[in-house]
């Protein structure tokens, strides 16, 4: 299983992983560095913290998810290698048990990058305009554990996008669904089935009633290791034609 | 039951497989030995590449089993597929990486010693372009390195699906040697699919034919040619006249510039029994020879026999 991981590791080299995890703290660095500029953000480290995680639940968080799992399926469909790699000894699930480790592995990466940019931008903000300094403890561990907990939650649609894009050969659909799925999450913001919308349960780990968070975070973890496990056992057992 | 065989390679019972109306692979009975190059030849749509694909693992079949030397390819599949080596169809690579790190990949999913990269880059001749990314590969080096590949791990079987597809005449010349060569230098059976049966002649020793999903024939080269002889070719002054002559004895009898053509024709006292006739009756005899079929001569004949069957 080591060789196997090592195996998916090393077709990331040269890939656009780098740029898939840049993208989003550097998104939430200048966003968050130019609102406090312009003196439009919140005065206190938790709020803006708070705001800031926000922007990661609701957009980038699922929008790193659907380019990165489309990106790991793509290494294959886009190049024609299952055929050769199904064809070799080791079982099929392995292969696909290490897809779906890498996913969970490189979406935990970008959510400790998204926590690092948080504190980066408001710390450079400080800097830049000390006279609009942000205030109060700095939550670093607060921050940690929010962010921990939205990467958890969102294990479901990590998982159902990784499926849609091991599934269907272009990636147009995985990104289609991706992206759709993250701007009807903004409108089921409100509705009592949101609670179950995968896009939209990262959000919810901010909910300020604990049991809705609580729901969110079980079924997000629940579910998308189900999924993971239901997606690994089919794809094992598909034809590769 | 598929019976463990080690001196077959591969063999399949009843092997059927259908995608929605069209039956791909029907009631395929296929047995290789080892050691050999087997031509595995047919048209394309055939059902060659679908048989591959069982064989592999990558696809099922609706009925039937496949075994390779003795492992039941779905119950021991990791048994079976341990030292074979594939190369399906296009060349497929990652193409952001270099060769070696291609190569590495398939070392690593195979738990192989680091050594096994060099020698495989070695055996195929891509040492010096080990280094350079796949993507400046020319058609002919990607198929190398899948060929590469399919020797890291120095197989015992090598299953080459379309091998020459794309490469220029010096790549083909090169392949029909390494495949020629593969079970002295490397020790291993060889099934090669081809639609180009000319070609596969010039390898194989061996040779599966397929058409329409059925097996129309298999055995060796030798015995494919003993059992449809191409018949007999007499030059002479007065071919006309010489071919209506034996028309009694061969109805099939015909002339063509300036010698006459016995279709079948192929017993030695037959032979030497026509050849008395026509010296008899005063006709000038400048050449006999039998004459050997192409292997695109015999599957047309098999595959009219089978439209006839069916």
């Amino acid at each position: 299983m080591i060789g196997i991981f090592r195996a998916e590791l090393l077709k990331l080299r040269r890939s656009l992983v780098v740029l898939v995890l840049a993208v989003p703290p550097v998104m939430i660095f200048l966003l968050s560095v130019l609102t406090r500029l312009t003196g439009n953000g919140p005065d206190l480290w938790l709020v803006q913290s708070m705001a800031t995680s926000a922007v990661w639940a609701y957009f980038l968080l699922p929008m790193t998810a659907t380019g990165m799992t489309a990106l790991l399926a793509q290494l294959e469909h886009s190049t024609g290698m299952w055929s050769h790699i199904l064809a070799l000894p080791p079982a099929k699930w392995t292969i696909f048990a290490a897809k779906c480790v890498l996913a969970l592995l490189l979406m935990a990466v970008a959510s400790g990058l998204a926590w690092a940019s948080i504190f980066a931008a408001g710390h450079t903000a400080n800097l830049l305009a000390p006279d609009h300094a942000l205030q109060g403890p700095v939550p670093y561990w607060d921050a940690a554990k929010l962010l921990a907990k939205m990467f958890a939650a969102s294990i479901l649609l990590i998982a159902v996008q990784l499926a849609i894009a091991l599934r269907y050969a272009s990636f147009a659909l995985p990104i289609s669904i991706g992206v759709g799925g993250t701007f009807v999450a903004v409108a089921a913001t409100s509705s009592q089935y949101g609670a179950y919308f995968p896009w939209l349960l990262p959000v919810n780990m901010l909910a300020s009633e604990p049991e809705r968070a609580q729901f969110a975070l079980t079924y997000g973890v629940a579910g998308g290791f189900i999924v993971l496990a239901v997606l690994t056992i089919w794809f094992a057992r598909r034809d590769w034609k | 039951m598929i019976a463990a065989m080690s001196q077959t390679a591969i063999r399949t019972e009843n092997l059927s497989r259908r995608f929605g109306r069209v039956t791909a692979v029907s009631d395929l009975g296929l047995e290789v030995p080892a050691g050999r190059v087997c031509g595995f030849l047919g048209p394309n749509g055939a059902g060659k590449t679908t048989t591959i694909r069982i064989l592999l693992g990558l696809i099922r079949p609706d009925r039937g089993n496949s075994a390779i030397f003795g492992h039941d390819v779905r119950k021991a599949r990791r048994a079976a597929l341990t030292g074979v080596g594939s190369l399906v169809e296009t060349p497929a690579h990652y193409l952001n990486l270099t060769g070696r790190e291609n190569l590495e990949i398939t070392r690593h999913l195979l738990g192989l010693p680091k050594t096994a990269t060099d020698r495989a880059l070695e055996q195929v001749g891509l040492t010096e372009a080990a280094n350079r990314k796949v993507k400046g590969y020319s058609l002919g080096m990607r198929q190398r390195l899948g060929l590469a590949r399919a020797l890291i791990d120095t197989p015992k079987l090598l299953i080459l699906d379309e091998p020459t597809n794309g490469l220029d005449p010096a790549g083909i010349h090169e392949m029909r040697n390494l495949i020629r060569e593969a079970p002295d230098r490397f020790g291993a059976t060889v099934l090669v699919s081809s639609h180009l049966l000319g070609e596969v002649e010039q390898t194989a020793d061996h040779v599966a034919l397929m058409d329409r999903g059925r097996l129309l024939f298999q055995d060796t080269l030798d015995n494919l040619h003993a059992a449809h002889p191409g018949g007999l070719e007499i030059r002479t002054d007065r071919a006309a006249e010489a071919a209506e002559r034996l028309k009694t004895r061969h109805a099939d009898a015909r002339a063509e510039e300036g010698r006459v053509i016995l279709p079948g024709a192929h017993d030695a006292t037959e032979i030497a029994a026509l050849n008395r006739e026509l010296v008899e009756a005063e006709f000038d005899i400048s050449g006999l020879r039998t004459l050997k079929p192409s292997l695109e001569d015999l599957f047309m004949k098999l595959t009219r026999r089978l439209g006839d069957q069916s």
